[in-house]
């Protein structure tokens, strides 16, 4: 008997629910076998992880179509992308963003939106509350630890910004690579916390606007 | 049931009524392609069973595997009564949509 990849099996198990952790993955190992004999074994690989990929969306209680946790984590993750893509990468890259105060309105609508749709598609009130609150929190939780990370390995174009410069002079710090961190870890603590709670709030007035609607 | 079932789900339905006492889940999903005349991920073909035996439209039991699934067992499907009158009450509605048109049907 051939076997299907074991990263595979392992994932499809995790992700299944105790009633058919026997079952679907007894149905895709039979297919694996049929499809290893007539196509090889390669093929059978691709095909196994294209059912396995396909369970995580439709059936699995993790998938990001039934659980808001997951639904928002995915979201959050894409959001954080999406900020490190604009902040970051582009910048590296010379590409020069409008800046306006359009592109910002622009930039903060598409936050919204992607809160509240992380609110409507979940499932119940509280369920609506948990995704809004973990969008934010990971996608500005990780954009933050990310410019922690960034100002420092890139510290030396990062000291001549001219509001580095101001921030150093009122600090107090003796380390202006100190000051820089302190003030980004200092918003991680207090401004993080306020914008989770504004996001968890977004998300459950869109689960109740969803609930009303229907 | 007030709504008519969809094409996926009769299909799934006609198949493991077809299937007797052979339907188990990659048995549903092989009928179910051959029916639809295309492939299907096993995702959907899950995620349907799952429905269908949520509705009370099917139910199922677990038995013994075989060698060629490791000795995991298998969930085999049967048709509900409930079932049952879905699909009838599915094939008379769209009998009563196609009524009094010829089929196939032609460009005027």
């Amino acid at each position: 008997m051939r076997r299907p990849p074991r990263w595979a099996e392992a994932l499809l198990r995790w992700m299944l629910a105790p009633r058919d952790r026997e079952s679907i993955p007894g149905d895709l190992a039979e297919g694996y076998e049929d499809h290893a004999a007539s196509h090889g074994r390669l093929r059978a690989d691709l095909w196994y992880a294209r059912q396995v990929l396909g369970i995580l969306w439709h059936v699995s209680p993790r998938s990001p179509k039934h659980s808001s946790v997951t639904g928002g984590v995915v979201l959050g993750l894409v959001m954080a992308v999406g900020i490190l893509v604009t902040n970051v990468l582009l910048p590296v890259l010379r590409v020069r963003l409008p800046e306006s105060e359009v592109a910002d309105l622009f930039t903060w609508g598409v936050v919204f939106v992607v809160i509240l749709l992380a609110g409507w598609y979940a499932r119940g009130l509280r369920s609506a509350v948990r995704a809004g609150g973990l969008v934010t929190l990971i996608a500005f939780g990780m954009a933050m630890l990310t410019f922690i990370v960034v100002d420092n390995v890139f510290f030396e174009i990062v000291r001549r910004e001219p509001e580095k410069i101001a921030l150093f002079h009122q600090s107090g710090y003796e380390s202006m690579r100190v000051a820089i961190t302190m003030s980004q870890v200092h918003a991680l603590v207090t401004v993080l916390p306020v914008l989770c709670v504004l996001g968890a709030l977004l998300g459950g007035l869109s689960g109740v606007v969803r609930k009303l609607i229907r | 049931m007030s709504e008519i079932l969809g094409a996926f789900e009769q299909a799934v339905l006609v198949g493991v009524v077809h299937l007797g006492e052979d339907a188990y889940g990659r048995a549903v999903l092989r009928e179910s392609e051959e029916r639809l005349g295309r492939d299907v991920s096993a995702g959907a073909i899950y995620a349907t069973l799952d429905r269908l035996e949520a509705q009370g439209l099917l139910t199922s039991r677990l038995d013994d595997g075989t060698l060629a699934r490791g000795g995991r067992a298998r969930r085999y499907y049967k048709i509900s009564a409930l079932g049952i009158a879905a699909l009838n009450e599915s094939r008379t509605a769209l009998k009563g949509i196609w009524s009094g048109v010829v089929w196939p049907m032609r460009r005027a």
